[in-house]
């Protein structure tokens, strides 16, 4: 039997979506060899499933009446797991979520991560009073943008959004705050004509909860809810701990 | 890294937990549940209600049985608490454990309840309604694999999103990004391993 593939070389198989019945010289090794087959079986089914990501695919939280529930049936002094509540917030308009669940709306989402992380890399830990984040374009759109946080003196703190490629609208362009399940959000305000604008944050919301940034296009029709229609979204930040992990622990 | 300039005065200044802080926070809330604390039961549902409930609902494709389901999981993870084995895995896979077998408990329910009505009966819209549950195997593999790739270290899941979702070879994620090939080809391969594991595995990779 031959060396195995290469590790490397498997991975690249996975990654490249190459058929099992391509003419690749690879693909000799891996049938003849059971372990390597078996091995790269697994590795296309991880690929495959990262392919079919799709919104509804996300870790959602269940509804709160689900946790009373259990809560009823643990004791009487069980405490609520929200009990650090975020601010009041707006949901999607009805029909929203169902528009929302693409598969680009997840690339939108993983790649709005992605951007953040190019520049800084292994670089030496400057000290930078922003973090400027890019935001993705969402879905079908074009339009691209950044977002910094400015920390000022007594904790106050701003977002400085700016978004380039925004299409023609009859609308505005409002700027959202949204956990990671696009379930929960809060309207920061309005885009100036130029694409820009400097957002003052409410004081203490969990950018650890709301941790996306969202450009919506809304129409003028009075009604205060995320329109559905996103041109970009991306993180604040990454790899930010779920609420619960930061729950106190005796 | 970058990221954590975010911090603010909320105090969430570890915004970016190293895979051991997070392992070992796991087992403090593992160690807790044993213990009967009912606020790191909360701190737990906190953690993995929200994996709990897409399996199930993903699965299962109606939002009222993904709730009973969810329910049932942590009432089973409470009143079963003294069963969980930390030295058999970690808590996360021992739930999404207990989120299978109810869920195939809930699937066969609704097959005995859909034998006494006929299938006749069912409607249209809410057949449609279940086409997710056709096949559960790899509903549960995307669930899975969207919660681990958040969970991975910022550069490999990066990497994986680039040649997943924009189809760049490792090459042109080099070129675009400038990170080298090498570092590239090592995030990927570290990056896609761990997530085939959190399938194979189907609970917790990290704890």
């Amino acid at each position: 039997m031959a060396e195995h593939l290469d590790p490397e070389e498997m991975v690249e198989l996975a990654l490249e979506r190459v058929s099992p019945h391509a003419a690749d010289p690879r693909l000799g090794h891996i049938a003849r060899c059971q372990s390597c087959r078996a091995e790269w079986a697994e590795l296309r089914r991880a690929a495959q499933a990262v392919r079919d990501i799709t919104a509804a695919d996300l870790p959602s939280l269940p509804p709160e009446h689900v946790w009373d529930s259990i809560a009823r049936q643990l004791g009487p002094c069980s405490p609520p797991p929200g009990a650090r509540r975020p601010p009041p917030v707006r949901r999607w308009s009805t029909g929203a979520r169902g528009r929302l669940a693409a598969v680009c709306l997840t690339a939108a989402f993983f790649l709005g991560g992605a951007v953040i992380w190019w520049g800084p890399w292994d670089q030496p830990a400057a000290v930078r009073p922003q973090q400027r984040t890019q935001l993705a374009p969402f879905g079908a759109q074009r339009a691209l943008g950044t977002v910094e946080l400015e920390q000022r003196a007594g904790g106050e703190r701003n977002l400085l959004v700016r978004v380039r490629g925004l299409p023609a609208t009859a609308g505005y362009f409002e700027v959202w705050l949204m956990d990671r399940t696009a379930g929960r959000m809060i309207a920061l305000g309005v885009l100036g004509p130029s694409g820009s604008a400097t957002l003052p944050l409410p004081r203490g919301v969990d950018l650890a909860v709301y941790a996306l940034v969202d450009v919506s296009a809304q129409p003028y029709n009075g009604n205060p809810a995320h329109s559905g229609r996103s041109l970009v979204r991306g993180p604040l930040s990454l790899g930010i701990p779920s609420p619960a992990d930061r729950a106190p622990i005796p | 890294m970058g990221t954590t300039s975010l911090s603010g005065p909320s105090g969430s200044a570890g915004l970016r937990h190293p895979p051991v802080e997070e392992t070992r926070e796991c087992e403090l809330l593992a160690a807790g549940l044993l213990n009967g604390d009912e606020r790191c039961f909360a701190a737990i549902y906190r953690r993995w209600g929200p994996l709990v409930h897409t399996l199930a609902s993903r699965t299962l494709g109606d939002a009222r049985e993904a709730e009973d389901v969810t329910q049932q999981v942590f009432l089973a993870a409470w009143r079963g608490r003294g069963g969980f084995r930390p030295e058999r895995g970690p808590l996360g896979a021992w739930l999404v454990g207990i989120t299978r077998r109810k869920t195939v408990d809930a699937l066969a329910a609704r097959s005995r309840r859909g034998e006494l009505a006929t299938a006749a009966a069912q409607s249209p819209a809410r057949r449609s309604a279940h086409d997710v549950a056709a096949s559960p195997e790899s509903a549960l593999d995307r669930v899975l694999i969207a919660d681990e790739l958040s969970r991975l270290p910022g550069p490999q899941r990066e990497v994986l999103c680039l040649a997943f979702y924009e189809d760049l070879t490792q090459a042109q994620i080099a070129e675009r990004t400038g990170i080298p090939l090498g570092t590239v080809k090592s995030h990927a391969r570290r990056g896609l391993h761990r997530l085939r594991r959190r399938i194979s595995e189907g609970g917790e990779s990290g704890g």
